[in-house]
């Protein structure tokens, strides 16, 4: 079997949304851990595999990824309140 | 349409297109885009330099080597095969004939089959390192090149890395008068 090649706008096209998942997980250092790719296309798959990248998708992808690990994780909201004293709140 | 659709749904050249794609994406993922290859390409270009780093990426040779010659802007090639010296040349023998762009480009008509049969004069039995080669190819204007080609046997698959080293140029004897006189 012989390689195919892509079009340069179907490559570039596919880069872009792995360029979107590696930013999300900080440019990680090899090995890559695929579990972690896994959980961060569990909780927004439909920003992960989308062409929209406009401000507005930005921010909402970014209320969905807080919004679900806050439901995966209440603690999370724990130990915010700790980190920055908010007890008054 | 999905990739796990049946082969009633999906036509054979499609399901090659989404596969290659798949195969692009996951590529892209694991070898983290281009982290990969510019690690690779800063030291010298061999087997052992891509087998090292595609274990230190935790993936196998054989993804590591279609990466890379995929990323090559030198006519190179790869083959992953059955060991060429264990086998009669069946349709199976060769899995994979990975061409960087340029090869495929500059040499359509170099065929799969001849390149196996040429590890097959080269290499020795056994597992590891199975030796390594020049060989002229000439490409679709008729012009030479040199190849540099390395066989790796790992117990089930023979890998074998061709790169162009430079451009033949034939050896041309010149007599002096007095010696034809």
């Amino acid at each position: 079997m012989q390689n195919l090649f892509l079009s340069e706008r179907t490559a570039k096209d596919i880069d872009r949304r792995v360029a979107k998942i590696l930013k999300d997980l900080d440019n990680p250092q090899p090995p890559l851990r695929l579990e972690d790719v896994r959980y961060l296309l569990e909780l927004d798959l439909r920003y992960y595999s989308s062409a929209n990248d406009g401000i507005l998708r930005e921010t909402l992808h970014r209320l969905t990824m807080s919004g679900k690990q806050l439901l995966n994780r209440p603690g999370l909201l724990v130990d915010a309140v700790k980190k920055f004293d908010l007890k008054a709140l | 349409m999905t990739h796990g659709d049946q082969k009633q749904t999906l036509s054979y050249t499609c399901h090659q297109q989404l596969e290659s794609e798949a195969n692009f994406a996951a590529g892209r993922i694991v070898f983290l885009r281009d982290r990969f290859v510019d690690e690779l390409f800063s030291s010298s270009l061999n087997l052992k330099s891509v087998r090292n780093l595609s274990k230190s990426y935790g993936n196998t040779i054989t993804s590591g080597l279609w990466c890379t010659i995929e990323s090559l802007d030198i006519p190179a090639f790869a083959m992953i095969s059955e060991h060429p010296r264990q086998i009669q040349i069946e349709d199976n023998s060769i899995r994979y004939f990975i061409r960087s762009p340029r090869f495929a480009r500059e040499f359509s008509n170099a065929e799969a089959v001849l390149q196996f049969e040429r590890l097959a004069s080269f290499c020795r039995l056994g597992k590891g390192p199975n030796g390594e080669s020049e060989f002229v190819l000439m490409d679709d204007n008729g012009d030479e090149h040199v190849f540099f080609i390395e066989c790796f046997f790992n117990s089930y698959d023979a890998l074998a890395l061709a790169t162009c080293v430079r451009v033949h140029a034939p050896a041309v004897a010149i007599l002096h008068p007095r010696a034809v006189a």
